[in-house]
């Protein structure tokens, strides 16, 4: 059988080594279009690497916290994570393996002209990776030598996360460069730079930015749909109460995370038009508008389903149910945002429609379409989510200690917290008031347009110290409904609508609208939280969470989540990667091949599904042999 | 009322009463529009679905609600004795595939009607265009001298025709710069005034004497959605090329707009840019610098 095996497999390569010793620029792969195959092995990489370097982040974070509070489950639950990511991280390996195998075979031209320039990244590349998996294994080994050496366990998983984020910056400098490249002699378009212009080119730090908090929220996800699938398979009531718990803490950090990637994702999109304002209407206005708006209904679905979720647990919380009848004002915001955040410029019309309406834009549904409308209701539906959080926070809480009995550290603490929250809101309005329209490329009559953005930042500062006075005026909660209030009104419907108006008269401006409006938002989530904290510290309960007691519906949500969250990004990839159009290296070296063309939408949807679910099928392999292990042990 | 008919009533009172009375009539008003507008199809069906989630979200959330909302149902699906509950079950237990049934037929059978067509915004601009920039803009010091000597010139003529208007000389390269581009912009302005109007305005906002002739409304451009959201040379090449040049990656595309580089040279169809932005009173989308 063996020899048969090597038989056959000499007459495959017999039949497609012909023609191996001709230099081409492109290969196919077994016939098969060569991009359709890179992308899909590029897809699985990146979903495995998201992964690998996300579930680090918390893994870390939630072992600190076990040390912290001195709560063992803390602890299981970093393991458990940890005990993922080494099933996957050969995978990850592997794939990388694979795809680069992949691409020096099918795009020679490409990856002769790639290794031309980053040729020495790419063996500190190695030797990070090196590095990570040595760290990785010594993490997960060492978890209950170093029991009670937490100090030394806990430095090598910050040193697993630093290896981490440096292989990621690596390999994003390269996908960057593809899409805005640098050091290039505008004259003879050759590449005349250092490795560190190529590696510092315009879109790399908005990328490196925007998969952080990526991996953060997937990491999270992916936790949650294991923990799901273990909760409704686990035969006891602690293994029930240890997974939904699980399952919560996977979505509080996807859900925390998610809050500032719309930002991360804002900020990288506003760098993809500075670079190329071409590039930037192709992906907003143009061919990729509407894989846009499918993407915005993955975002707007993470952020719902989110929500739901944590609704649904305030069913094992007693006392929750005090704060049911605030959940349809939140459903009303966040649908009537989401369809808002849905809507496209150009809507699909019929003949009959475009007469009636004598264009191609509805004279009114149009204006949902612009970012302006875009940035106020991402804003307003983070609010809802953390004002859901709030309620979830509360549910059970009774009696509390009034803030003027909390002690020292409390007032301390909330001084500090909600002072930077205040010196951060204030040094963007300082910066936004000494504004020089030439910063901006706007003539100077323009600075008219500054002003108001300006003074939403003053009042802003405003109430979180009228916030902080009520606080230590023991009426907390009125100075948290005050700034949530004013939030509201400054970032939804002050700047949201002032955006249209900067967006037509100073458009350069708008992004500055946008950071405002995102500060804004932030500052008020530090603030209240930091409050409630302290507010409700030491407080009353009436009664603990029941941890177990979730309906199955809950964790088949926590399980679309994390199929919502897979395809988002699947998607993200396609648009980030196809505005590059027909040029390997944009504007420097076109793709001549047979493929240089944009796939429709339906094409790229079929793709990353298949992706989607062949990293399911692959993840679930990796756990069910991580598991293996596990039941050994327990024998 | 219970909870079950309240679900309902809201489904019919937001699906019907809001999206097909209040909507149309609000937008009509709000734009001073002589017909109703209402959302369109493809909305209206991405709506209709968003709140049906929504819904299933909010029965789902609570015990309590899925409870109060499933009652109704399984009182209504026991077996009944009275004959007026039984006929009632019977009616509604038929109904259900019978509107099922009729709304795949409605929706599959052939009818005389328009397809709906998906349209992109911003259809891809040829690489030759990224980069141009409106010379026009921002005049040589050459071209400025050249138009100071010409305003001198001029100057001296009115002073001994009493008939000619006084003429304003710059006083330095600067001030000639603005009353450069100020003078390109009037002749842009008298360019759009013969060529574009007819569609376009002399407002261009979009209703010129021509504008009803066309299925499709030409684009407003004191619209902060049309020409203020692209940067100069997208628009260039819309002039240039017009509704003909435009890619086959961008169908279904319905434009009118007339190949204009056959008509008028290159310098024309800046200054007509020029005019078009000053009548619309919005600037093109600046190059934003990278951060």
């Amino acid at each position: 059988m063996f020899l048969s095996g090597i038989v056959f497999l000499g007459g495959v390569f017999s039949v497609f080594g012909a023609g191996a010793q001709e230099i081409v620029d492109y290969r196919t792969f077994f016939g098969f279009d060569p991009r359709t195959t890179v992308w899909i092995i590029a897809e699985l990489h990146l979903m495995f690497g998201a992964f690998v370097l996300g579930v680090p982040m918390f893994a870390v974070t939630v072992e600190y916290v076990g040390v912290l509070t001195g709560e063992e489950r803390y602890d299981r639950l970093a393991k458990d994570f940890t005990r993922l990511l080494s099933a996957s991280f050969a995978l990850t390996a592997a794939l990388g393996g694979l795809l680069t195998f992949a691409l020096f075979t099918l795009y020679p031209k490409v990856m002769t002209f790639m290794s031309g320039i980053f040729h020495e990244s790419f063996y500190i590349y190695a030797f990070f990776f090196f590095g990570e998996t040595f760290v990785l294994y010594f993490y997960y080994y060492s978890w209950d030598r170093l029991k009670n050496r937490k100090g030394i366990h806990i430095s090598a998983g910050i040193l697993l996360n630093l290896i981490g984020l440096i292989i990621m910056g690596i390999s994003n400098s390269w996908a960057t460069y593809m899409m805005s490249p640098s050091g290039i002699d505008p004259e003879t378009m050759k590449f005349t730079g250092t490795l560190m212009d190529a590696i510092w080119n315009p879109l790399w730090n908005p990328l490196n930015l925007h998969r952080i908090l990526g991996n953060a929220v997937f990491g999270g996800y992916v936790a949650g749909a294991y923990a799901a699938v273990k909760f409704l398979t686990a035969q006891t009531e602690e293994d029930r109460a240890h997974y939904d718990w699980m399952g919560y803490v996977g979505n509080f950090i996807a859900i925390v995370s998610l809050l500032f990637l719309p930002f991360a994702g804002y900020y990288l999109g506003r760098e993809v038009y500075s670079f190329s304002p071409v590039m930037g209407n192709n992906m907003m206005g143009g061919a990729f508008s509407w894989t846009f708006i499918i993407q915005a209904i993955g975002i707007g679905s993470l952020l719902i389903l989110g929500n739901f979720y944590l609704w649904m647990g305030m069913g094992r919380i007693p006392g929750a149910e005090r704060y049911q009848g605030f959940i349809k004002f939140i459903l009303f915001i966040l649908t009537l945002s989401f369809a808002i955040w849905l809507t496209p410029h150009n809507l699909p019309l019929s003949s009959g429609e475009q007469l009636r309406m004598g264009g191609q834009y509805h004279p009114t549904l149009k204006f949902f379409g612009l970012m302006p409308a875009k940035n106020a209701v991402i804003n307003f539906m983070i609010l809802g989510t953390f004002f859901s959080f709030l309620l979830y926070r509360r549910g059970n809480i009774s009696k509390t200690i009034p803030f003027s009995q909390q002690g020292g550290g409390a007032k301390f603490w909330t001084l500090i917290f909600t002072g930077l929250a205040f010196a951060s809101i204030l040094w963007y309005g300082e910066y936004l008031w000494n504004l020089d329209p030439k910063e901006l490329d706007l003539p100077p009559e323009k600075v008219e347009f500054f002003s108001l953005a300006a003074w939403c930042l003053i009042g802003q500062a405003f109430f979180i110290a009228v916030a902080v006075a009520f606080t230590f005026k023991d009426q907390g909660k009125i100075g948290q409904a005050i700034l949530f209030t004013y939030t509201v009104i400054n970032t939804v419907f002050i700047l949201g609508i002032y955006g249209f108006v900067v967006m037509a008269e100073a458009s350069p401006f708008l992004r500055n609208i946008a950071v405002a409006q995102w500060l804004s938002m932030l500052s008020c989530i530090i603030a209240v939280l930091t409050i409630d904290i302290f507010i409700f510290r030491k407080a009353e309960h009436m009664g603990a969470i029941r941890w177990g007691k979730m309906s199955a519906v809950s964790q088949y949500v926590l399980l679309t989540l994390f199929i919502v969250s897979l395809l988002t990004m699947g998607i993200m990839g396609f648009i980030r990667s196809g505005l590059r159009e027909n040029w390997h290296v944009y504007g420097v070296l076109e793709d001549t091949s047979d493929w240089a063309f944009t796939p429709t939408n339906l094409y790229a949807a079929k793709v990353i599904a298949f992706c989607a679910l062949t990293f399911i099928l692959m993840m679930t392999v990796a756990f069910w042999l991580s598991e293996l292990g596990e039941k050994k042990k327990v024998k | 009322m219970n909870f079950f008919w309240k679900i309902v009533l809201f489904f019919v009172a937001i699906r019907y009463g809001f999206f097909e009375v209040v909507f149309p009539r609000v937008s009509q008003w709000a734009v001073n529009s002589p017909d109703l507008l209402p959302a369109p199809a493809a909305a209206m069906s991405m709506y209709t679905w968003l709140m049906m989630v929504a819904i299933a979200i909010y029965i789902l959330s609570s015990e309590e609600r899925i409870a109060d909302f499933m009652t109704p149902i399984h009182q209504f699906l026991k077996p009944q004795t009275a004959a007026a509950k039984k006929g009632m079950q019977i009616v509604v237990l038929a109904a259900i595939p019978l509107f099922g049934g009729w709304s795949y037929f409605d929706v599959n059978s052939p009818k005389m009607v328009s397809p709906t067509a998906v349209r992109i915004q911003h259809p891809t601009m040829p690489g030759s265009f990224e980069g141009m920039k409106n010379p026009l803009r921002d005049p040589t010091e050459e071209q400025v001298e050249e138009f100071i000597a010409e305003q001198k010139e001029l100057a001296e003529e009115a002073a001994e025709d009493e008939e000619m208007e006084p003429v304003t000389v710059p006083n330095n390269i600067e001030d000639g710069r603005i009353a450069l581009v100020s003078k390109w912009t009037e002749e842009g302005a008298a360019l759009y005034a013969v060529n574009c109007r007819p569609c376009h305005g002399m407002q261009a906002d979009g209703v010129g004497p021509m504008a009803v002739g066309w299925r499709l409304q030409p684009a407003n451009f004191r619209d902060p959605g049309t020409i203020a959201t692209i940067v100069e040379e997208y628009a260039f090449w819309r002039v240039s090329k017009g509704g003909p040049g435009l890619p086959s990656a961008s169908t279904p595309w319905d434009s009118a707009m007339p190949i204009w580089d056959l008509d008028l040279s290159e310098n024309e169809r800046w200054k007509i840019l020029l005019g078009e932005y000053f009548l619309a009173g919005v600037g093109p989308r600046q190059t934003e610098k990278l951060e």
